[in-house]
């Protein structure tokens, strides 16, 4: 409970850092320690595939891409100026999203829309059904598996846009003719 | 990068990140994770090794193109693995009817689908990284 609350209370500490600083590169590294503090917080809740992902994206792969991309573009020793029309969005944003928050349930609520339903059936019947000791792989690719075909195909689509639209085939290829 | 410690610390740890995501793929049907979660530290592995030593180096282990050809065969394992339980009479994604002597129940049709997840998530990750990077060297020159 209270190492809950410290890493909450953290939490809040470097999203509030993020906002105020004008510097790109520090908003990419309290990205990454955003990040890493939510995967704690996952692995307190006892969901350990969700921290394991939030770790390696968020603190990872999503900090080299942001720097890789910083790179790219052209600001001053990464400074941005701030305006006071940014600062109204976050503020307009924040309340709309508390005012939403008021609707969500409790932790471990029992009457929680997501805790009811086919849940139950997969608590009862996923090893004897499978074969499998993971509860959460069984429902994403046994029950769910369609579903996981098309995120797979989905995250496929994605990369290949990339490389479409800013990978560089032409630049590979003549440095191989340089060979 | 030419920093010795740097170099030093990125050889030790590399083994131990790549054998974490072929742990977090092999046992994931047991314990947290799985073939997503497998693909994506591989990936960081190999966007480690790209910052430390170069994408010269890089090239010389796996290109972009192996990377695409990698990501093609990922989600040709996991419709195959479809395909194969409409052909054992069954329907498509249907594990149970894989079922024999050595893998009981779900086992293989869940592990083929999971390897062909880790498949193209690796390579995907990796490709839209050394896309960004092929900007930045381009820029350069």
């Amino acid at each position: 409970m209270i190492l809950d609350l410290v890493l909450l209370f953290l939490i809040l500490l470097v999203a509030i850092a993020m906002v105020i600083t004008t510097n790109l590169v520090h908003v990419v590294i309290y990205g990454a320690i955003f990040s890493l503090l939510s995967a704690l917080v996952y692995l307190v809740m006892a969901a350990p595939d969700v921290a394991l992902t939030e770790a390696a994206i968020g603190a990872c792969i999503t900090t080299c891409l942001f720097l890789a991309v910083l790179k790219v573009i052209k600001v001053e020793n990464g400074q941005i100026r701030s305006h006071w029309g940014v600062l109204g969005a976050c503020v307009i944003f924040l309340v709309i999203i508390c005012i939403h928050s008021l609707d969500l349930h409790y932790y471990g609520d029992i009457n929680a829309v997501t805790n009811q339903g086919v849940v139950d059936y997969y608590k009862q019947h996923f090893a004897e059904d499978a074969g499998l000791l993971s509860m959460v792989n069984v429902i994403l690719s046994s029950y769910r598996g369609f579903d996981t075909f098309g995120e797979t195909l989905l995250i496929f689509i994605a990369g290949m846009c990339v490389w479409l639209v800013v990978g560089r085939d032409r630049f590979i290829k003549g440095k191989t003719d340089e060979k | 990068m030419k920093n010795n410690i740097v170099i030093t610390v990125t050889r030790f740890i590399l083994p131990f990140l790549i054998a974490l995501g072929f742990y977090v793929q092999i046992n994931g049907s047991d314990a947290p994770g799985g073939g997503f979660q497998a693909g994506v530290v591989m990936a960081s592995a190999l966007i480690l090794f790209c910052i430390v030593f170069g994408k010269d180096q890089l090239e010389k282990i796996i290109t972009a193109d192996q990377l695409k050809i990698l990501a093609v065969m990922g989600m040709l394992l996991y419709g195959i693995t479809g395909v194969i339980c409409i052909i054992f009479n069954g329907k498509f994604l249907e594990y149970s009817v894989l079922e024999n002597y050595f893998f009981e129940k779900q086992t293989l049709g869940i592990s083929m689908i999971e390897w062909g997840v880790g498949l193209t998530v690796f390579s995907v990750f990796s490709l839209i990284y050394l896309a960004f990077i092929s900007i930045g060297v381009k820029e350069k020159k």
